[in-house]
């Protein structure tokens, strides 16, 4: 990205000068009692609901509620494990893993086609890809439900993953792409001197050197097919198979309209958990993908 | 390297596809699925069939009433839907038009008790002259009052309200006898339960919300009953002879205020009874059909068909089960027993109505009972943001009946057109 | 940013030496190759972009249940549309939605990006714990609020009284305003953070001599927001707008698990609407039709701000 210079509205010099450089705007107190308080604020859901779970189920209902549980309770999972949980842990994880892997593979492999070979139509393809993001697949369901079924996908989570790969690619094409045309010449070159085939460059010379966008382009496959909810909702219509945000649904209906709020929440935990760790342990790659992305 | 991942790829997909599978022995295997409103009595009769029947097992599944047309439509199309399922005959046009279920017209017609069975959930179950569904479950709409509210009003309990304008005398008469009481109740911000329990007034007055062929249908509600009918619950609104509760109730509390003991009349089916007995055992109450404005009366005919999936590889053997399930005997013994309408004719007269004035009163609406037959029922009806949902809160609620028919008139033609 | 691709310096086969024979064969060979590599790709984009796209005009035309026969209406389900109250509404609700979310993401997360672009003693921790609702899926967050709103047993309600704001517990989602009112603080708790980080991403890019010489100019700190940095931010400024508009039009998550499109379906999206009747009324020609509608929206939205940005631009 370039800044385009601005006219600055430069003003005579000569004029009265303030205290030159005062850009540490804030005192330290006034900065971290700012940054506290809404820092306190953006905890304050996640603490809440990391304790309530921690409640015995009826703890978890009670009126008025009150902060910290009084017993520590594992009631609340044992619950959810004997619901099934793991069923569902075990098709997000499919989708996402599946979406992982095949975003990062397809886009490697069109992310260096982009940037290192000329054949007819190049420029045309890679943008007429990247309109993809000017359509929200939102927009496209319906379509997208008729497509799979025709191939037979619909009920299943590989056509769920398909479709988010697809929906990933133009993102992961364009931060391949600029990753490997960024890769100097000669390094690819040396390879191809010594006899090495297209892809064995790829794997071995090219990659290594692009593993941060590798990682970025999988964290965003991952934060995606893991917490997408509306194309698993249609497409999913076995209960067994449904992913977690939607298996959160049938956690609201309960017997008699009453909720277990302390099952549900234990069921936003489950499902949250994994996006905080993976982010807390990768969020360099994750934000520095998100802003190199964003400024475009 | 690109083919090892790729087939990496696809052996992790596929094993997580297969997983799911894997069953095999002697018994076939049925799935079931039924709407929530009904697991009262149905796995009941799910375990008596595979009690009686060793080389076929059903496997039940219970879908939350709402999602119900959802789930099974959406699953069908998807060609992963059960082989069996108990359908609101209100939905019965929709799939029986879809083609997505079996064609049981000649099995049906060759049973002994076909004759029996409730005219009107056949028809609803009928589309171009085949049968898709016969009749599994069967309930109606009556109007039910409470016999203490009455007496304390100076009510006599054995002379109900025969017309629009008793039921408005005798509201007035239970509100004004104080203590928090109020005459009436329904669930305002519910289609199905309007449809149910708001629809048989205009019936009964001779009017009707739709006309023409299922092919080619129309609404009506610019006819003069549906207009005097939405008048009648305006000015039982604008009394207060209504609690406040009913404009935001979408069916989730209905019975809440009935059994509270406080509201003297309540129209509901033979669902309503049990539930009404079972969280209120003490409540006096009878009940009286729903009548016309000078007259007359009507029910809403209502409950679930039973029909086969088209793709289900089990013809012979879900034939088996809706044969049974259907049969006098099953019907008298899970049905009947257990406060739910039979819907062989002689079952429900001879064994059910008898037990008492109310099943005597719900047999009668149900066979003279009518039904909403549209393939758009649930955009028409049942849908929360349709245009009957949004007619009843416009024109009772806001008192807008003029502007609240023309649009809904409007959308109702815009559903049936579109697609 | 660096992240300007270069292409044209990278391709292979230029600087060689030119034995023509040679060199054409392997540039075909190269360009084959190139199609090789990118053809899984767009194969996917084909399978599950374009003819779904395509189809979508196609279904937009017919009468097309999710069940049974398809008959050709042409413009029937663009025409049923006029006389679609919901339809209406809920474009009008979204439209609304938008409107309030849109400058509420934008001025937050300008205000927290100012706080913490700076290094500084914390600010790491600060910035982590601001960016990281915003990788917590919508499902879990509206969820996650379900609870939290509940007037018995959430505890909003329970901190606002203790801290004196509120007498009685709130009933959140009782009417419009106030189910608006809490979808929109979940949203701003959840997405603010993504508005900071492009923020941040932007106030780097604004070298600091700029300020430097502005501040020796004597210019006051609000005039070198308003009048030096604010400028320099408009690319960001119109990314961010583009991305919250865009991202508000398409709201369901949110309003299907917290508010139900409740209360009497006065929070209801188009997307949600598109969602009824295609899934729940099975009318998918129609869901077809105003899914083209929205898509078209869509793109003439984005193509006004970015017609708006270039034009400032150039000034």
């Amino acid at each position: 990205m370039t800044a385009a210079t601005a006219p600055t509205d430069r003003r005579a010099p000569g004029r009265p000068r303030r205290r030159s450089a005062p850009r540490q705007a804030l005192p330290d107190v006034v900065w971290w009692g700012i940054c506290g308080l809404v820092a306190i604020m953006f905890l304050f859901p996640l603490a809440m609901v990391l304790l309530t779970v921690l409640k015995t189920s009826s703890e978890a209902a009670a009126t008025p509620p009150h902060y910290l549980p009084h017993h520590l309770s594992g009631q609340n999972f044992r619950e959810l494990g004997d619901a099934d949980i793991w069923r569902y842990l075990l098709n997000s994880s499919e989708v996402a893993l599946g979406t992982v892997v095949g975003t990062v593979i397809l886009a490697t492999l069109g992310g260096y086609g982009f940037a290192r070979y000329r054949f007819p139509g190049r420029s045309l393809l890679f943008l007429g890809t990247l309109t993809t993001l000017m359509v929200p697949f939102q927009a496209l369901l319906t379509p997208l439900y008729s497509v799979l079924i025709f191939l037979d996908l619909q009920n299943s989570l590989v056509g769920l993953a398909l479709v988010y790969i697809t929906f990933q690619l133009p993102f992961a094409l364009f931060v391949m792409r600029n990753a490997f045309a960024e890769i100097p010449q000669e390094i690819e070159d040396a390879s191809e001197m010594d006899g090495a085939s297209t892809l064995t460059t790829l794997r071995r010379v090219m990659i290594p050197v692009a593993i941060p966008a590798v990682v970025t382009v999988a964290l965003f496959a991952f934060f995606s097919a893991w917490n997408e909810f509306l194309a698993a909702l249609i497409f999913l219509s076995d209960q067994s198979r449904y992913t977690l945000p939607v298996y959160l649904t049938t956690l609201v209906t309960g017997r008699l309209g009453a909720i277990n709020w302390g099952l549900l929440e234990a069921g936003v935990v489950v499902t949250i958990v994994p996006c905080l760790l993976i982010f807390l342990l990768l969020q360099r790659y994750y934000m520095r993908g998100l802003m190199s992305g964003a400024v475009r | 390297m690109r083919r090892a991942l790729v087939i990496a790829l696809l052996a992790c997909t596929l094993a997580a596809g297969c997983a799911a599978g894997g069953q095999s022995s002697a018994t076939t295997t049925l799935t079931l699925w039924a709407r929530s409103d009904e697991s009262a009595f149905i796995s009941t009769v799910v375990k008596a069939f595979n009690q009686s029947h060793s080389s076929i097992h059903i496997k039940l599944t219970i879908i939350p009433v709402n999602n119900f047309v959802q789930k099974f439509g959406i699953a069908v199309a998807g060609r992963s839907g059960p082989d069996l399922a108990s359908i609101d005959v209100a939905y019965m046009p929709l799939f029986a038009e879809s083609g997505v279920l079996s064609d049981l017209t000649t099995r049906a017609h060759q049973l002994s008790y076909f004759d029996q069975f409730d005219r009107s959930h056949i028809n609803n179950s009928t589309y171009r002259g085949r049968l898709y569904g016969l009749p599994f479950s069967g309930d109606a709409s009556v109007l039910f009052y409470n016999t203490q509210l009455f007496r304390a009003a100076g009510l006599n309990p054995n002379q109900p309200p025969k017309t629009w304008a008793q039921i408005e005398v005798d509201a007035r008469r239970v509100t004004a006898s104080g203590n928090g009481r109020t005459g009436f109740y329904f669930s305002g911000d519910c289609g199905g339960c309007t449809a149910f329990t708001f629809l048989p007034y205009i019936w009964a007055s001779g009017g009707n919300i739709l006309s023409g062929t299922p092919a080619d249908q129309r609404p009506t509600l610019e006819q003069p009953r549906v207009a005097a009918a939405l008048r009648f619950y305006r000015t039982l609104w604008v009394h207060h002879l209504v609690p406040a509760a009913s404009q935001s109730d979408s069916g989730t509390t209905q019975f809440t205020p009935f059994e509270s003991g406080k509201v003297a009349m309540f129209a509901t089916g033979g669902f309503g009874v049990q539930t009404l007995q079972q969280d209120a055992p003490h409540l006096q109450m009878a009940a009286t059909p729903l009548p016309g404005e000078q007259g007359g009366s009507a029910s809403f005919a209502g409950g679930d068909a039973i029909a086969i999936a088209k793709s289900s590889h089990h013809q012979q053997a879900a034939w088996q089960f809706v044969a049974w399930v259907t049969s006098a005997a099953v019907q008298q013994r899970y049905f009947g027993n257990v406060g739910v309408i039979p819907i062989q004719r002689d079952v429900a007269f001879r064994d059910y109505a008898p037990r008492n004035r109310i099943y005597r009163l719900l047999a009668n609406a149900l066979y003279t009972g009518k039904a909403v037959y549209s393939v758009q029922e649930n955009a028409l009806i049942n849908d929360p943001t349709g245009p009957w949902v949004t007619m009843i809160d416009d024109a009772v609620f806001a008192g807008h009946i003029q502007s609240a028919i023309t649009q809904a008139q409007s959308s109702m033609s815009s559903i049936l057109s579109r697609g | 940013m660096g992240a300007v691709p270069a292409s044209g310096r990278s391709l292979g086969g230029r600087a060689r030496p030119r034995h023509r024979p040679r060199a054409r064969t392997l540039r075909r060979r190269r360009a084959l190759i190139g199609l090789l590599l990118v053809s899984p790709a767009l194969a996917f984009v084909t399978v599950f972009f374009l003819v779904p796209l395509v189809l979508m005009i196609w279904m937009s035309l017919h009468r097309w249940p999710l069940l049974g026969h398809t008959s050709w209406i042409g413009l029937g389900n663009y025409r049923a549309m006029g006389s679609d109250p919901v339809f209406w509404r809920s474009l009008g609700f979204t439209v609304e939605y938008t409107a309030i979310v849109t400058p509420i993401l934008i001025v937050l997360g300008f205000g927290l990006a100012l706080l913490v672009r700076r290094r500084r003693r914390g600010v790491g921790f600060f910035r982590t714990v601001f960016f990281m609702p915003y990788v917590i899926g919508f499902a879990a967050a509206s969820y996650l609020f379900v609870w939290l709103l509940n007037p018995d047993v959430g505890l909003l309600d329970k901190t606002l009284q203790s801290l004196g704001f509120t007498s009685s517990p709130v009933q959140w989602l009782s009417t419009r305003t106030l189910a608006l009112f809490a979808v929109v603080l979940m949203i701003v708790w959840k997405t603010v953070g993504f508005t900071m980080l492009l923020f941040m991403a932007g106030l780097q890019g604004i070298p600091e001599d700029v300020h430097e010489a502005a501040s020796v100019d004597g210019a006051s700190r609000w005039t070198t927001l308003r009048r030096v940095t604010l400028p320099l931010l408009r690319r960001t400024i119109a990314l961010t707008v583009i991305l919250a508009v865009v991202g508000s039009m398409l709201a369901f998550d949110q309003f299907y698990i917290i508010t139900n499109g409740g209360p009497a379906n006065q929070t209801l999206t188009v997307v949600y609407w598109i969602y009824n009747s295609s899934f729940v009324n099975f009318q998918l020609g129609y869901g077809a039709a105003m899914s083209v509608v929205l898509m078209l929206i869509l793109m003439v939205i984005t193509a006004v701000q970015l017609y708006l940005l270039r034009d400032q631009a150039e000034r």
